[in-house]
């Protein structure tokens, strides 16, 4: 790449051809502020928030959309570009709905933080606004366009992270909506629910379906015995909401604050982590014996399933039949956890703590039910658990001493589940235990290093008991579909395929704590995915028992109650089936 | 902010925001389209700047336009009391008798729609 060498606030710096004034900047330190601009997904330069000064230009230029050329000079602060800056913002406040006090996103929020940075002391420009679309007719997201900025960033994160695209703008001009097709629900298109558009959103457009008021129901009601379980992803993430940095493990204050906010148990879905190894590795292992459907995929990552059943239903017999870790939680809550404790199924409330916001359309979901019973009665991300957390008055977290998950029946977990929340981690853990079984001594090398990393596809070879298997492990579903083409069109090599829905698996989730694009472009933000994915490995490293199957109360509860993995209890209770969806319900289709 | 000028509602201030609003939005925006559409009200503040001034300071509209703005009135010394202007008018904001009494309007009734000025065949019709 040729160098460019260019001025930016009268300080010298290089750039390579082809930059953008923005990525130049960035480079040499320089900020510039923006709104639309998501590195690597969208620069549309809809926003104008990042307006520069170029000598020579007739008008103010977008830092995110012009490259840079030699000898250029720009100048990111003049009193021209703040105050064409500051009018751009000071317009799209005149078509906001200005709710901060009741939004979501209150304190979190890109256009609020503009505001305040730009010093917007009135709302210059109050007249006629959009008129509006509340819709929260799906589980997962909410769609408020009142406070819609129109940035695209949505919709270049359905677009070119997860290459579906159900969301586009519609209508022009002042009436302009973004939204899924017909300004419709995202009920009614081929949403995987993966909420990454919600992450995406610098605003309160698009934020999760609260639930957090069914739970509180729950906990107050005496008759009712309400059981937390956290995945193993929120513990690298709920600090964030705290104000802690990037990547902190809050594990122990994680466990102390659910205990004060009154859960009866507080326990870890690595349990069911730990049980799905162990259904989904006996799985794989009859398929391979006994010349079952390969590859087969892992069913951990409601989105994908989700997008499975709607993109490629030919391959749902791939697919592991094990339900999703916890789903089997719950029903082993509501099963041996109630007979052992002699509790009313009935009287049990199953709260799931999650990354994820596709997960609360999968507890919803009827072939997950275990006889009248939902599993899981309520699925709250990481964010709703910070707001949970807080509204209890519990605001410092890190204040709290650590304490440990409950212990009775369901409380062991092994580093194995833990790593269940980076992407790799389920097909590492699987090695681990179907490699223990075969082999029938402990692991020599209980690493997998060739399943971690950020990489989109990762490939290895892995040798069990001197038969060589090929494995594949991706997430986002552009990265996953050149791999489903090929099983569609039979030249997989592959005999195991993880598939994580949201790109870096569930430490990245829908459901997590937002970083805000400001900070994923910034020199630390960038690498924020790596330190949630290395807060996961290190609780890891540092357990004693790191093998599934070495897990005494998994143990315990297939001696006393499951029998064996894949025995017809444990179909019945921790598996489940898959059917195709229609891809579009538009209104006047439907007979 | 032209709408509350065109209604009597505007205020000197207005026209230094306006001017402002529209030269950051020649700046600022993304394509042609936004970077040239505040051209024609820069160019009337420019050479019609007296009229902006008299929608502002006399609540009166030169060109005769913004509806807000105007007042109808019947002068007696043209006016025939031939009642055509009464019997067209759809608020019934004219009264006098045909033939013998000269016609007025109503201000607080009238709607300004202008039919009488069109009706009247003598002229006797003002709008100021």
């Amino acid at each position: 790449m040729a160098e460019v060498h260019i001025k930016i606030n009268n300080q010298f710096v290089t750039a390579e051809e082809g930059d953008t004034i923005l990525e130049a900047a960035n480079k040499s330190g320089i900020q510039i502020p923006t709104l639309c601009y998501l590195k690597n997904v969208i620069r549309s330069g809809a926003c104008r928030v990042c307006l520069v000064e170029v000598k020579g230009a007739r008008a103010l230029l977008s830092a995110c959309t012009t490259p840079v050329s030699e000898g250029m000079e720009v100048w990111t602060n003049s009193e021209r570009a703040i105050r064409g800056r500051k009018t751009t913002v000071e317009l799209i406040m005149s078509n906001h709905n200005k709710n901060c006090l009741s939004c979501k996103r209150n304190t979190n929020c890109e256009l609020q933080r503009l505001c305040a940075e730009l010093g917007i002391r009135q709302n210059r420009f109050e007249g006629e606004h959009t008129p509006p679309t509340f819709e929260d007719a799906s589980w997962g997201i909410v769609r408020d366009t009142s406070k819609c900025v129109l940035c695209e960033r949505c919709i270049g994160t359905c677009q070119n992270v997860q290459g579906i695209g159900i969301l586009g703008l519609q209508n022009r001009g002042f009436k302009t909506i973004c939204g899924p097709i017909y300004n419709g629900s995202f009920n009614d298109v081929n949403c995987m629910q993966c909420g990454q558009c919600v992450i995406a959103c610098p605003v309160g457009a698009l934020t999760e379906k609260e639930e957090i008021h069914e739970v509180i129901e729950a906990i107050n009601d005496p008759d009712k015995v309400v059981i937390c379980q956290t995945a193993p992803a929120v513990r690298a993430s709920l600090g964030e909401e705290f104000g802690m940095p990037i990547g902190s493990l809050v594990t122990g204050k994680m466990v102390a604050a659910l205990k004060r906010c009154g859960f009866d148990r507080v326990y870890d879905t690595n349990f069911g982590a730990d049980l799905t190894i162990m259904e989904e590795g006996t799985e794989l292992l009859k398929r391979v014996t006994e010349g079952g459907t390969l590859p087969m995929f892992t069913s951990c990552s409601p989105g994908w399933v989700r997008y499975i059943e709607y993109e490629y239903p030919e391959l749902l017999p791939h697919l592991s039949s094990a339900k999703s870790p916890h789903m089997m939680f719950g029903a082993i809550c509501k099963t041996y956890w109630a007979e052992k404790h002699h509790v009313d199924p009935s009287k049990i409330f199953v709260v799931s703590i999650m990354p994820c916001i596709a997960k609360k359309s999968e507890a919803r979901k009827p072939e997950l039910h275990t006889g009248e019973y939902q599993d899981v009665d309520a699925v709250l991300t990481t964010r709703e658990a910070g707001r949970l957390i807080k509204m209890y008055g519990m605001d410092d977290l890190d204040a709290l001493e650590d304490e440990a998950f409950d212990q009775d029946l369901l409380g062991e977990y092994t580093g194995a589940g833990v790593i269940f929340g980076a992407t790799g981690g389920v097909m590492e853990a699987a090695l681990r235990t179907v490699k223990q079984k075969l082999d029938g001594k402990p692991l020599e090398r209980v690493d997998f290093m060739e399943c971690r990393g950020m990489a989109g596809v990762k490939e290895a070879q892995i040798d069990l008991n001197g038969t060589k298997i090929w494995i594949a492990i991706t997430s986002s579903m552009t990265c996953a579909k050149p791999l489903l083409e090929d099983v569609r069109a039979g030249i997989s090599k592959y005999t195991f395929i993880e598939v994580m829905g949201c790109p870096g698996g569930c430490i990245n989730g829908g459901g997590q704590s937002i970083v805000s694009a400001r900070k994923k472009h910034g020199r630390i933000g960038y690498t924020y995915k790596d330190r949630r994915m290395k807060a996961l490995y290190d609780e890891d490293r540092f357990k004693q028992k790191r093998v599934s199957m070495d897990n005494s109360q998994i143990q315990q509860l297939y001696d006393e109650f499951l029998g064996e993995p894949g025995s017809e209890i444990a179909e019945k209770l921790l598996h489940t089936t898959y059917s195709p969806k229609q891809k579009f319900h538009l209104v006047g289709m439907e007979e | 902010m032209l709408t509350k000028i065109t209604d009597g509602e505007g205020t000197m201030e207005m026209l230094d925001e306006m001017e402002e609003l529209c030269n950051e939005i020649k700046d600022t925006a993304l394509c042609g389209l936004g970077q040239t559409a505040p051209n024609p009200i820069l160019s009337t503040l420019r050479y019609f700047r007296d009229e902006y001034e008299a929608h502002i300071l006399e609540k009166r509209c030169p060109a005769h336009v913004c509806k807000n703005l105007l007042t109808y009135s019947i002068n007696p010394t043209k006016c025939r009391a031939c009642s055509i202007c009464a019997r067209n008018c759809p608020a019934e904001a004219i009264t006098g008798k045909p033939g013998k009494e000269v016609y007025k309007i109503d201000s607080t009734k009238c709607i300004k729609c202008g039919l009488c000025l069109s009706n009247c065949r003598f002229g006797a019709v003002e709008r100021h």
